[in-house]
C-alpha cells in the first residue's frame, strides 16, 4: 500500500508528467519514421535518464516505449509502410481503409485499440507477473519451433488470392532468413562473399524494401489520377462514432490484448509475431473473414491491441526474472541496472515504490497517447492529401534514409532497394510480399527451434518424443492444424451455403 | 504476353537447385533447415509450373509506354541516389533525388512554369535539411558526408 501511494505521488508530480508526455511524443515520432525502432530510441534516451531520479527516468522510458507502439501504425495506415516491424499486420487492413477514404477511422481505431491493449497489459503486469513469467520460461526449442509453424499458418489467411503463391512466398522468406552465419553450425551461408551480410538480412531494411518500394513504384506507374482515389474525407463526430463501434467488439479487444501479453512474455517473440498471430485469430473467429485484407476495422483492432499489450508482456519476465522479453525490454533492463536496481524479488520489496511507479505510469501513458493520437488523427490523416509529386519522393526519401539509419550501413540501403524492386516484380506476378516477410520473421525461430530440438532429441534418444511429446508443443501443433483446417472448412461452408441459396432461388424460379 | 505462372515456377525450381548446390559445403546442422526449405520450395515451384501449363495465366508486364518510361526513370533516380549518397553526401544527393523525382511526377503542363521549379527546389532543400537536423543532430545518426568533401 505504501508503495502504491508513493507511486501515485510520483506519477502525478508535474515534472514526471511532462517527462512522460515528452517521451510519448518522441516515441510517436520515432514510431512514425520507418527505420527507427523503439529499441533504438530507448537506447538513445537511456544516457539522458541517467542523471534523473530512477522513477522519472523510467517514467520517460515507459512513455517512449508506449508512444512508439501507438505511432508505428500511422505510416502503416497512411502509406502502407510499417513504422516498426510490429506494425506489419496493420498494413493489411489499414491501407485499404485509407484507400476507401477511411484513414481517420483507421487512426482512431489504432489509438483506441492501443489504449485497450495497453490498459489490459498493465493490469496483467500488475497482478499476474510471477506465474506468467514461469509459463514463458517453459518455452524450449520445440515450443519455439511449433510457435513459428503456428505463425506461418497465417499465410492461408493473408494469401487469399492464391494459397500456392502464398506458400511459395513464405518459403522464399524462410530461405532469405537463412542468409548469414548459421545459428547452430556456424557456417557462413548465401552471403556472396559480402561480410556485412554475415549478420543476416536486416529485418527492417527488408520490411522497408518489401512494403515501401513496391508502393512507390506502383504509385509512379498508376500516375496522379488513380492516386487521387486516396483522399482524406473529413467527417464530424467521427471520434465518438468510431469508439462506439469499437466498444461493441469486447471479445476481439480482450482476446487480442491477452494474446499480446502472452506472446510478449516469451523471450524473443516481439510485437511483430504478436500482431500477426492476433490477426490470424481475429480472421479465424470472425463471422466475416472475407472482409479481412480488404479494409476492416477488426483487422486493426486485432493487430494494434496485441502490439501494445506486448509492451507490458515483455516486461513481465524482465521484472520478475531479469530475462527481457524483447530487445526494447532489454534496454529498459539496462536502465534499471544503471540506477542500481536489480530485477527479481527485491524489485517488489526493496524497490517496490519505483517498480510500482514504473508499472502504474503505463496507465497514464496510454491514456495520454490515446488522446494525442485520436485527437491528432484528423491532422495525421490529412497527410495523404499531400500532392502526389511530393508524397512519392517523400516516401522514397524516408525509405532510403530509414534503411541507412538502422546500422549506418550502405549495404542495408542497397539491399532494401534490391528487395524492393524484387517485391514489385513478385507483386506483379501475384506473390504476396506479406507472406514473404512472415517467412523472414519466423525463419530464425523455426530454424533454431528445429535444430536445437534435433540435438535434444539425439541426446534424449528420441527425436519424435522431443518434437511431439511436450504439452505446450502439442497444444501449438493442435492450434496449427486448426489454423490450416479452418480456412478450408470456411471455404467449404461458404460454398455449401452458396449452393443452398442457388438451389432455393432455382426452386423459386421453377415455382413461378 | 508471358505465361507468368510457368515462368515463375521455372525460376523457383532454378533457385531451389542453385540453393541446393550452394548448400553442399555446409555442415549438417547448418544444412538441415536449408534443405527442408529448399525441398518444399522445389515442390511448390514444380506445382506452380504444372499449374501454369494446365491453366496458363498470362501477364502483360508493361501496360503502357509512358508508364514504363516513368517507372524506368524512377528506378534510375532511386538507384542513382543510393549510388551517389556515399560520394556526394546526404544533403546534395537527397536534394537532387527529391527534386528530380518531384519534377518527373509533376503534370507535364505545369512543368514549364519557373515558379514550379523554384517551389520544388525549395521544398526539396527544406525537407532534406529538416531530416539532416533530426537525424544527425537530434537522433545522432551519422548520415553520409560524401567522399568528395572528406578530401
Amino acid at each position: 500500500m505504501e508503495n502504491l501511494i508513493f507511486a501515485v505521488t510520483q506519477i502525478f508530480a508535474p515534472v514526471n508528467l511532462i517527462l512522460m508526455v515528452l517521451g510519448g511524443v518522441a516515441g510517436i515520432i520515432v514510431g512514425c519514421l520507418p527505420g527507427l525502432t523503439a529499441t533504438m530510441a530507448l537506447a538513445l534516451l537511456v544516457p539522458f535518464t541517467f542523471t534523473m531520479p530512477a522513477a522519472s527516468g523510467l517514467i520517460m522510458l515507459g512513455g517512449l516505449y508506449v508512444g512508439a507502439m501507438f505511432g508505428d501504425a500511422i505510416p502503416a495506415i497512411l502509406i502502407n509502410t510499417p513504422g516498426t516491424p510490429s506494425a506489419i499486420a496493420t498494413t493489411f487492413d489499414g491501407y485499404p481503409l485509407a484507400k476507401k477514404g477511411m484513414a481517420q477511422q483507421a487512426l482512431i481505431t489504432n489509438a483506441f485499440s492501443s489504449l485497450v491493449g495497453g490498459l489490459i497489459g498493465t493490469i496483467v503486469l500488475l497482478t499476474l507477473s510471477p506465474p506468467l513469467a514461469e509459463l514463458g520460461l517453459k518455452f524450449g526449442p520445440p515450443e519455439y519451433f511449433w510457435m513459428a509453424i503456428f505463425g506461418l499458418t497465417i499465410i492461408g489467411t493473408i494469401a487469399s488470392d492464391s494459397i500456392l503463391k502464398g506458400l511459395i512466398a513464405g518459403a522464399l522468406g524462410l530461405l532469405l532468413s537463412t542468409v548469414g552465419i548459421s545459428p547452430i553450425g556456424g557456417d557462413v551461408r548465401f552471403t556472396m562473399g559480402l561480410v556485412p551480410l554475415q549478420a543476416g538480412i536486416n529485418l527492417m531494411a527488408a520490411l522497408i524494401g518489401f512494403f515501401c518500394i513496391p508502393q512507390v513504384l506502383e504509385m509512379v506507374e498508376t500516375g496522379a489520377q488513380k492516386h487521387q482515389v486516396i483522399r482524406y474525407v473529413s467527417q464530424k463526430g467521427l471520434l465518438k462514432k468510431t469508439i462506439r463501434e469499437l466498444i461493441r467488439k469486447p471479445v476481439l479487444l480482450v482476446r487480442s490484448s491477452l494474446l499480446g501479453v502472452l506472446i510478449g512474455i516469451i523471450p524473443g517473440a516481439g510485437g511483430n509475431i504478436a500482431s500477426l498471430v492476433s490477426y490470424n485469430e481475429a480472421v479465424r473467429w470472425s463471422k466475416n473473414p472475407e472482409e479481412f485484407g480488404k479494409g476492416t476495422l477488426d483487422g486493426i483492432v486485432a493487430t494494434e491491441t496485441a502490439n501494445c499489450s506486448v509492451v507490458q508482456g515483455s516486461l513481465i519476465p524482465m521484472l520478475t526474472l531479469g530475462i527481457p522479453g524483447s530487445p526494447a525490454a532489454a534496454v529498459i533492463l539496462g536502465a534499471l541496472l544503471l540506477h542500481g536496481i536489480q530485477p527479481g524479488r527485491q524489485l517488489y520489496t526493496t524497490f517496490g515504490g519505483i517498480t510500482y511507479t514504473f508499472i502504474l505510469s503505463f496507465f497514464l501513458a496510454v491514456v495520454f497517447m490515446f488522446f494525442f493520437v485520436a485527437l491528432g488523427s484528423r491532422f495525421f490523416a490529412k497527410m495523404i492529401s499531400i500532392p502526389y509529386h511530393y508524397l512519392v519522393p517523400g516516401i522514397a526519401f524516408l525509405s532510403v534514409v530509414g534503411s541507412y539509419a538502422l546500422r549506418n550501413n550502405l549495404l542495408d540501403m542497397a539491399l532494401m532497394l534490391i528487395l524492393g524492386y524484387t517485391a514489385y516484380v513478385l507483386r506483379k506476378l501475384g506473390f504476396n510480399p506479406g507472406a514473404l516477410v512472415l517467412g523472414l520473421i519466423m525463419g530464425p525461430f523455426a530454424e533454431q527451434g528445429l535444430v536445437q530440438s534435433l540435438l535434444m532429441g539425439k541426446a534424449a534418444g528420441s527425436i519424435p518424443k522431443v518434437l511431439f511429446g511436450r504439452p505446450i508443443s502439442l497444444m501449438l501443433i493442435g492450434l496449427s492444424l486448426l489454423s490450416i483446417a479452418w480456412p478450408i472448412y470456411s471455404a467449404w461452408r461458404s460454398r455449401q451455403q452458396h449452393s443452398k441459396i442457388t438451389t432455393k432461388e432455382g426452386e423459386i424460379i421453377d415455382a413461378q | 504476353m508471358l505465361n507468368s505462372d510457368s515462368l515463375s515456377g521455372l525460376a523457383i525450381l532454378a533457385l531451389s537447385f542453385i540453393g541446393y548446390y550452394q548448400s553442399q559445403g555446409f555442415s549438417y546442422f547448418s544444412k538441415i533447415f536449408v534443405l527442408w526449405v529448399l525441398i518444399i520450395l522445389a515442390m511448390l515451384g514444380g506445382a506452380l509450373l504444372i499449374k501454369g501449363l494446365m491453366r496458363p495465366e498470362t501477364l502483360k508486364f508493361w501496360s503502357n509506354e509512358a508508364r514504363s518510361k516513368r517507372l524506368g526513370l524512377t528506378v534510375l533516380i532511386l538507384t542513382g541516389y543510393a549510388a551517389l549518397l556515399p560520394i556526394i553526401g546526404f544533403i546534395l544527393a537527397s536534394i537532387m533525388m527529391f527534386f528530380s523525382l518531384s519534377l518527373l511526377l509533376t503534370d507535364p503542363t505545369r512543368r514549364r512554369s519557373a515558379r514550379m521549379w523554384i517551389s520544388t527546389l525549395a521544398i526539396s532543400c527544406i525537407i532534406t535539411l529538416l531530416f539532416e537536423l533530426v537525424f544527425r543532430h537530434a537522433l545522432l545518426v551519422p548520415l553520409p558526408v560524401g567522399r568528395i568533401f572528406l578530401g
